[in-house]
């Protein structure tokens, strides 16, 4: 019987940290070929890997950490000001538990968006995109 | 639970407040409630939980039974930041109202929903 996996256990850090309020989590891998196309291939073209985009987006409810939560969570008051400095963020991605492979690297914030009507708890969400090179496969170890 | 704290709240201004109602005869104004929820999940587990709330406000008057509804309104938006009987309670929504005239027992009825998020059950 295969294992399931529930969504819920797909998730990112941001360092070491999860993010308080997280519901929703996505991962695209997007790799770039380019196309070679020499005189003795006889007019068919092949493509050639070149590397891969990686993209991963965070989106949930506007939880602020409590004091307790503070060491091992961020909110997103504190992807508010990280979306404009533009620094590099080390994540993770996955399924944190022992054994379970996981993907690692670091990230700067592409988008960040907040929406707050005036009756449902506010809500956040933000794109990370992975530095050229940065991103490793692996072994979560905790 | 929440229901025990809408009952706790509604009871203070409609003391003939019931989860449910039974067969015995009771003297207007009286309220009934029921609650239906649901978990909201996150990625750490259950955020908390929405519940739809409808009151049922019955007397012999519309005049009553809007008073009696405002003071339900006011009272239950005053629950919001507080713990009641146990239950935290975040945010209270008020949805609408449905008024209507019961032929049979000539009484005057209110039927309101309110959306409640609550940190725990």
């Amino acid at each position: 019987m295969a294992t399931k996996v529930k969504g819920y256990e797909l998730t990112i850090k941001i360092g070491t940290k999860l993010i308080t309020g997280l519901i929703t989590t996505g991962f695209k891998i997007k790799p770039n070929y380019e196309e070679i196309l020499h005189k003795e291939m006889g007019g068919v073209p092949v493509e050639d890997i070149i590397d891969a985009d990686y993209e991963f987006t965070a989106s949930g409810q506007a939880y602020l950490a409590t004091t307790a939560e503070q060491p091992t969570h961020i909110d997103f008051e504190d992807l508010r000001e990280m979306a404009p400095a533009g620094t590099s963020l080390a994540f993770v991605y996955g399924r944190f538990v022992a054994g379970s492979r996981i993907v690692s690297g670091n990230a700067k914030i592409q988008d960040y968006g907040e929406d707050a009507n005036s009756k449902d708890t506010a809500t956040f969400s933000v794109t990370f995109k992975a530095n050229k090179g940065s991103v490793t496969f692996g072994d979560y170890t905790p | 639970m929440i229901s025990e704290a809408i009952q706790q709240t509604l009871a203070t201004i409609i003391p003939n407040t019931y989860m449910s109602m039974g067969d015995e005869e009771i003297i207007t104004p009286y309220a009934t409630h029921r609650e239906t929820g649901v978990p909201n999940y996150g990625k750490a587990g259950i955020l908390g939980y929405t519940y739809q709330v409808e009151v049922l406000i019955v007397d012999d008057t519309p005049d009553k039974v809007e008073q009696l509804l405002q003071s339900v309104k006011n009272a239950l938006r005053e629950l919001e930041g507080t713990t009641v009987c146990g239950t935290g309670i975040e945010l209270v929504i008020w949805e609408d109202d449905e008024p209507d005239f019961d032929i049979e027992s000539q009484m005057y009825t209110s039927v309101s929903t309110f959306t409640i998020d609550t940190s725990n059950r």
